[in-house]
C-alpha cells in the first residue's frame, strides 16, 4: 500500500492547493492595500458626506454663534466610527471640538458660510476620519479576501482531488492491479484487462491499446512457441538424421576445415576431429583443394562429386565425396567470410575393386593376364601418342611364338594354356608393369609396346636378344613334360617406321613374317635398318 | 432755445421716466414695507445686516445692548412672505425649516409670531423693545421706522 503521499491524486490536490495558497499568499499584500486604499476611499467619501451633510446646521450653528448646537452637532460627528474627531470654529468666537484630531492631513475642512449671505464666512467645520478604524476595517476586508480565497483554494484542491481520484488515479489503480496479473511467460495471463471501463477517453483508449498490445503480443508469442518447438522437433529430426546417417556428413569452413562431422564421417577416417584440414586427408591433396577452391568461385548451387583414394590402416581406400555449397542466409549476407561446403562421403573401396576386377577383366586376357588385343590396341594409341609427344621413340614388338602347336598338339590344350602362361609372364618380366604394354594380340601372338629415349639400338637389340633366350628357355610344365619353344620378333620404331598404330603394326607383323621365313629364332628392327 | 427743441428733448425723458414709474408700480404691486420700532426707542437707524441678524436669532438685542424683541407677521400672511424674502431672499417655508432644525438644540428663538397684523401696532406700542415691519402706509405716529428697504 503506497504512503498517502505518493498517491496520485493527493499529489494533485497538494500542488494545486500549494499553488492556490502561494497565489493567496502573494496576492494577499495586494489585496490588502487595494482594500486599504479602496476602503480608505470609501471611508472618506462617507467621512466627505458626513461633513457635507452637517455643513448646513454647523453654518447656522456658526452663524448664531450658538455653541450648544455646534458642540450637539460635534458630538453626532464623532459618534460615528469613521470620524475620530470633529470641530467648529466660529469666526470671531472659539473653537468647539471634539475626539481627536490624528492627522491633520486627512482632515475634511468645510468652510462655513452665512446661511444668508453666501459670500460671508462665518467658520469653519472640520472632520478628521478615524485612520486607525478605517485601517482596521480595510485589514478586515481584506483578510476576508484572503481567508475567503484560501478556503476558495481548499475547496478547488479538495474538489479536483475528488475528480481526480475517481476519474483518473481509481481507473488508473484498477487497470495497474489488473495489468500486473500479466505476465509476458505465461500465457494464460495475457487475456484481455477489463475493469468495467467504458468512456471513450484517454484511458479508455488506454486500456483499449493495452488489451490490444497484449492480444497480439500473445498470438505472437504463441506462433513462436510453436514454431520453436516445430524447429526443435525439426532440429532433433535432422540431429537424428546426421548422427545416424550411414554417409559421412561434414561441413567444411571457408578455410576447409571440416567444422562438423557426423559420427559415419568420423569412423571412416582414423583419427580425425573438427577443425582438421580436410585436403590433406586424402592421397591426392591437390585436386580436392583444386575442387573446393572452383565451387567457391563458381555459382552459388555447384554441386561435385569426387572419388577419393586415401589410406585407412595402410590400406587403400576409396570415397565418394559429393560437395554441395551450403547456401545460408546468414552467409549471404557477409559474403566476404566465404560459403561453408556440405561433404557427403561414401565408402567405396569394395565398389572400386569390384569395378577395377570387372575392368581387368574386360582388359586382359583371361589365361595370360596380359592385356587383350582390344584394350592392348587402346593402350598402345596411347602410349604413342604421348611419346610422339615427347619426343621419345615408341617401340613395337611382335612376337610369333614358334613350335607351339605341336606343343599344343602333343599335351593338349592345358599343357598349351599352362606354356602360355609361363611364356607370358617371362615376357612381361622385361617390360615395366606401369608404363609399358604388353597384349596377348592373338592364339601365339604377342605385342609388347615401350618407350625410350635412347637413339641408338644397342640396347633394344640386347633387350631383344635377352627376349629370345627368355623364350628358348625349356618350360617345365609339370614333372614329366618339359617343352622348348621359340619366338620371332619383328621389330618398329616410331617415328622413323611411322606414326600410326595400324601402319607399324603392319609393318611389324611384316617385319615378324620375315624372321618366320629366315628361319625363326631371330629378331629384325624393321625398314630402313632391315638388316640385321 | 425753442419751445419746440424743449419739447423734443423732454419727450423721451418723459417716455422713459414712464416706464421706469411703471416698472417700479409693478415692483411694489405687493407694498412698500418698513421696519419700525417704538418711538420711544433710542434706535434710530438699523442697516439690513443688524435687522437680519435680530429676526434670525443671532443677536437677542439691539446694536446698544438693548433687548430686541421682533414681532413677526402672522404665517401665511402676505406681509411675512414679502418680508422675509425682502431681507433674506428666502420663502416663509424655508424660514420655518430653519427654525426648525434650532427647535431643540438652539439656543436662539423665532421672533413673536402676532396673532394677526392689526395687533402689531398694539404690541409695537406696547413694548419698547419691540421690533416690526408693516407696510408703510400703516405707519403710525407711536412708530419709528428705523429702517426701509432699497426702492
Amino acid at each position: 500500500m503506497a504512503k498517502l503521499s505518493q498517491k496520485l491524486y493527493v499529489r494533485v490536490a497538494i500542488a494545486i492547493a500549494l499553488v492556490t495558497i502561494s497565489i493567496s499568499v502573494i496576492t494577499a499584500p495586494a489585496i490588502y492595500w487595494f482594500s486599504l486604499s479602496k476602503q480608505r476611499q470609501v471611508n472618506t467619501v462617507i467621512v466627505d458626506q458626513l461633513a457635507a451633510s452637517a455643513e448646513k446646521t454647523s453654518a447656522i450653528a456658526a452663524y448664531l454663534k450658538d455653541e450648544e448646537l455646534a458642540q450637539e452637532i460635534i458630538n453626532g460627528l464623532v459618534s460615528n466610527n469613521l470620524v475620530s474627531g470633529a470641530g467648529i470654529t466660529i469666526t470671531n468666537a472659539g473653537t468647539i471640538e471634539s475626539g481627536q484630531h490624528q492627522t491633520a492631513s486627512h482632515a475634511i475642512t468645510v468652510p462655513l458660510t452665512h446661511p444668508f449671505m453666501n459670500e460671508e464666512v462665518v467658520g469653519t467645520l472640520r472632520v478628521s476620519p478615524n485612520d486607525s478604524f478605517i485601517q482596521a476595517q480595510a485589514r478586515n476586508i481584506a483578510m476576508q479576501n484572503v481567508g475567503s480565497l484560501l478556503l476558495l483554494s481548499f475547496i478547488t484542491a479538495s474538489c479536483v482531488a475528488l475528480f481526480v481520484h475517481r476519474r483518473l488515479t481509481s481507473p488508473l489503480r484498477k487497470l495497474t492491479n489488473s495489468f500486473s496479473h500479466v505476465e509476458a511467460n505465461q500465457f494464460e495471463t495475457m487475456e484481455s484487462i477489463d475493469i468495467g471501463y467504458r468512456k471513450p477517453d484517454e484511458i479508455g483508449i488506454l486500456i483499449g491499446g493495452i488489451n490490444a498490445l497484449t492480444t497480439t503480443l500473445k498470438q505472437h508469442l504463441l506462433t513462436e512457441r510453436a514454431l520453436r518447438e516445430r524447429t526443435e522437433a525439426l532440429e532433433r529430426r535432422f540431429r537424428l538424421i546426421f548422427e545416424q546417417a550411414s554417409a559421412g556428413i561434414g561441413l567444411l569452413s571457408a578455410d576447409n576445415r571440416l567444422q562438423t562431422i557426423n559420427p559415419a564421417l568420423k569412423a571412416l577416417f582414423e583419427n580425425i576431429q573438427e577443425g582438421d584440414y580436410f585436403a590433406p586427408l586424402f592421397v591426392d591433396v591437390k585436386q580436392v583443394e583444386d575442387t573446393l577452391e572452383q565451387m567457391r568461385t563458381q555459382d552459388p548451387f555447384a554441386q561435385t562429386s569426387l572419388d577419393l583414394e586415401y589410406t585407412y590402416a595402410g590400406e587403400t581406400r576409396w570415397l565418394h565425396c559429393l560437395f554441395a555449397k551450403v547456401t545460408e542466409q546468414r552467409l549471404n549476407q557477409r559474403p566476404e567470410q566465404g560459403s561453408l561446403i556440405e561433404v557427403i562421403a561414401y565408402d567405396i573401396t569394395e565398389r572400386k575393386r569390384r569395378e577395377r576386377e570387372t575392368r581387368f577383366e574386360a582388359d586382359h586376357d583371361s589365361l595370360t593376364h596380359l592385356r587383350n588385343r582390344r584394350s592392348g590396341e587402346r593402350a598402345l594409341k596411347q602410349l604413342l601418342s604421348s611419346a610422339l609427344k615427347r619426343r621419345q621413340r615408341f617401340v613395337l614388338m611382335m612376337i610369333d611364338l614358334d613350335k607351339f602347336k605341336p606343343v599344343n598338339d602333343t599335351y593338349g590344350h592345358d599343357v598349351g594354356d599352362a606354356v602360355l602362361t609361363i611364356v607370358s609372364q617371362r615376357i612381361k618380366q622385361f617390360f615395366d608393369d606401369q608404363q609399358d604394354v604388353c597384349i596377348r594380340w592373338g592364339g601365339d601372338e604377342f605385342v609388347a609396346g615401350t618407350v625410350t629415349s635412347a637413339t641408338d639400338q644397342e640396347a633394344l637389340r640386347e633387350l631383344a636378344k635377352q627376349l629370345l633366350d627368355a623364350l628358348k628357355t625349356p618350360i617345365v610344365v609339370s614333372s614329366s613334360i618339359t617343352c622348348q619353344i621359340g619366338g620371332s620378333i619383328g621389330i618398329v620404331i616410331a617415328p622413323e617406321h611411322g606414326d600410326t598404330l595400324e601402319a607399324l603394326i603392319a609393318l611389324a607383323d611384316e617385319t615378324m613374317y620375315q624372321v618366320k621365313q629366315r628361319g625363326r629364332n631371330q629378331f629384325i628392327i624393321a625398314a630402313q635398318t632391315l638388316n640385321v | 432755445m425753442t419751445l419746440k427743441m424743449h419739447l423734443a428733448l423732454a419727450l423721451p425723458l418723459i417716455v422713459i421716466t414712464l416706464f421706469l414709474a411703471s416698472c417700479k408700480a409693478m415692483a411694489e404691486s405687493t407694498m412698500k414695507l418698513v421696519v419700525v420700532v417704538n418711538h420711544s426707542n433710542p434706535i434710530d437707524e438699523l442697516d439690513q445686516k443688524q435687522v437680519m441678524d435680530l429676526y434670525m436669532g443671532r443677536y437677542t438685542s439691539f446694536p446698544n445692548s438693548m433687548p430686541a424683541t421682533p414681532i413677526d407677521y402672522p404665517s401665511n400672511s402676505a406681509v411675512k412672505q414679502q418680508f422675509y424674502k425682502m431681507l433674506v431672499n428666502k420663502d416663509e417655508k424655508k424660514i420655518r425649516a430653519y427654525w426648525s432644525r434650532l427647535l431643540f438644540s438652539g439656543r436662539a428663538k423665532p421672533p413673536m409670531e402676532a396673532e394677526s397684523g392689526e395687533n402689531i401696532p398694539t404690541l409695537l406700542a406696547d413694548n419698547n423693545a419691540a421690533l416690526a415691519y408693516v407696510p408703510v402706509d400703516q405707519v403710525t405716529s407711536e412708530m419709528k421706522i428705523v429702517f426701509q428697504f432699497n426702492p
